[in-house]
């Protein structure tokens, strides 16, 4: 099948646009989850993503949209739990992240079990992407760059040091909220495309491969979204092309990426020694 | 004018209790040198004056306004002691400085071609403008501790707050550092508290000595400092090598005492 026929079927454009967009989105946010060291908030809020999903499927509801307000109130949980250092933000997210676990295995057992729907939700059905949720991950999409924006410099001193932060006169909590907030709604969206397993995936591997050569912010920013968009795409087209997984592909393409990034820094390393 | 006033302040970490009834007032040009042993309070004391901890009891007023309204961090220039900064971020030396300018930014806080000027004026300063494209990540410890004093002085605050700044820089470069910052006090009259255990190299400089161990030991001039039975008492014998130490800066009005005379190169630095 050639790119051009591939492309005209309706669901593969919806597939690509939403694709497109949820890794543009994790792309942006993942630089920085990594930097903060919160680079696993994506795989905790996924696993109650997971909880979300299944109350959906036992109550008949959209299960992205009954997943949404869960998986938004659990990241401020996470938020809560780590400020001030009460718990340390990984153990915080270890905690959430089992009680997701435990809690969908729960309802996804009264709704029924592992049907063929919950196993869409675990690896991801690019696919079945519908309009409404198209539409969601073009608002997200509009947010993110609107708050990329408005708060560049004040999440830049964030990242870099909370403490200089909040003596700069910059609303920290308020910065942080706004992150952990839009990576949940970004989770619930990269669920449906790549999986509840590979969702983190997404948001660590394209960030990581770009602080691997590049040494300006922007270009951090830059790198990691083209990475991410690459894979995505390409991904897709294999998957048509070898009859397997997009999810799968995608991360296998994003993590040949990382692979080439790594060497290009070694390289550069061994030249300047 | 009045910078700060602390009113009854105590604070405990689950169960220690680390500061106990802090009271003391800092005004406009006081050059303050805050001393005490490892442990004593004072990157806490710090943290509370400016928000990052919660105290439980007491009250804390900034430039005239109760600190949970402050808002005029312009004015603030704060160097923590040990900053916890991410290993990769991808920031140079030059970026780092510019953010100093965050706080007089309001609404969209976008920087400009005035801004980089600036920027690269007081990294000039400070000695710091030949590795200004560097990866601040990449940089020795003593130079990162260059770019992070250029952060904090570029907007030339009115109260300077610095957590042992002196700690990863080489004796010259100390030197340096304590007379550039004592210029800011005595020609734009800049407060300055200043946490630090090299009062040999300060005591010339500043006006005032606040000791604290989990409570003010002693707060007040340096004259009366050199005098004051409360210090006496709570150094024991090793006020004589404070005294002589800074006697020999010539700081210190003669002490009735004088005359036990001791090596004055390790005075300065038991604190
Ligand atoms: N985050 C913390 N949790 C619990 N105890 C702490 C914490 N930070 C400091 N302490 C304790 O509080 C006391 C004062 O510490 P600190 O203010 O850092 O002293 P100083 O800056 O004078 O060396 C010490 O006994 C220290 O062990
Ligand atoms: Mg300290």
């Amino acid at each position: 099948m050639s790119f051009a026929e591939f492309i005209s079927y309706g669901f593969v454009q919806r597939a690509l646009i939403s694709g497109v967009l949820v890794s543009l989105i994790t792309a942006l946010l993942g630089v920085f989850l990594v930097l903060k060291r919160l680079s696993l908030l994506g795989d905790s809020l996924s696993h109650i993503a997971l909880s979300g999903v299944a109350v959906g499927l036992l109550l008949n509801v959209t299960p992205v949209f009954c997943a949404l307000p869960i998986v938004m109130l659990s990241s401020l949980g996470v938020f809560k739990l780590s400020k001030n250092n009460k718990i340390y933000a990984d153990s915080a997210l270890g905690i959430v992240s089992s009680a997701g676990i435990a809690l969908g295995l729960i309802v996804a057992a009264l709704a029924g079990g592992f049907n063929t729907d919950l196993m869409g939700f675990l690896f991801g059905n690019i696919l079945t992407v519908s309009t409404s949720e198209t539409i969601l991950s073009i608002v997200v999409f509009l947010i993110v760059i609107a708050c990329l924006y408005f708060f560049y410099n004040a999440l830049i001193a964030t990242v870099f040091d909370e403490n200089f932060a909040k003596t700069a006169g910059v609303d920290v909590d308020k910065i942080n909220i706004l992150l952990v907030l839009l990576s949940a709604v970004v989770v619930v969206l990269a669920v449906k495309t790549v999986g509840i397993m590979l969702v983190s995936a997404l948001i660590i591997i394209p960030p990581t491969s770009a602080l691997q050569i590049a040494k300006k912010f922007k270009s951090v920013l830059i790198y990691s979204c083209a990475f991410s968009v690459f894979a995505t795409v390409g991904g897709l087209y294999l998957s048509f092309i070898f009859n397997l997984p997009p999810s799968a592909l995608i991360i296998v393409l994003e993590l040949i990426i990382l692979c080439v990034c790594g060497l290009i820094k070694y390289g550069k390393a061994r030249k300047t020694n | 004018m009045s910078i700060l006033e602390v009113k009854n302040l105590s604070f405990s970490y689950t169960g220690q209790t680390v500061l106990k009834n802090i009271n003391f007032k800092i005004t406009e040009g006081n050059y303050i040198a805050l001393l005490g042993p490892n442990g004593s309070g004072k990157t806490t004391l710090i943290k509370i004056l400016l928000g990052l901890l919660q105290s439980q009891k007491g009250k804390i007023i900034l430039f005239g306004s109760a600190l949970k309204k402050f808002n005029a961090w312009q004015n603030i220039g704060y160097l923590e002691q040990k900053a916890n900064t991410p290993h990769n971020m991808p920031l140079t030396a030059f970026g780092v400085v510019r953010l100093g300018l965050l706080s007089t930014k309001k609404g969209l806080k976008l920087f400009n071609k005035e801004d980089n000027k600036k920027t690269d004026a007081i990294m000039k300063k400070l000695h710091c403008y030949s590795y200004k494209d560097k990866l601040f990540s990449e940089l020795s410890g003593g130079q990162q501790q260059r770019v992070l004093l250029a952060r904090t002085l570029i907007n030339e605050p009115k109260f300077l707050i610095l957590d042992e700044p002196s700690t990863a820089l080489d004796s010259s470069s100390r030197e340096e550092f304590f007379e550039i910052i004592s210029a800011l006090n005595e020609e734009n009259k800049t407060t300055i508290l200043l946490v630090t255990h090299d009062i040999s190299q300060v005591g010339k400089y500043v006006n005032k000595f606040l000791i604290l161990d989990k409570q003010i030991v002693f707060y007040g001039s340096k004259e009366d400092f050199c005098n004051s039975a409360e210090v006496t008492e709570y150094f024991g014998p090793y006020t004589q090598h404070l005294i002589d130490h800074l006697h020999t800066t010539g700081t210190c009005p003669l002490p009735h005492n004088h005359g036990h005379n001791c090596g004055h190169n390790h005075g300065g630095e038991m604190l």
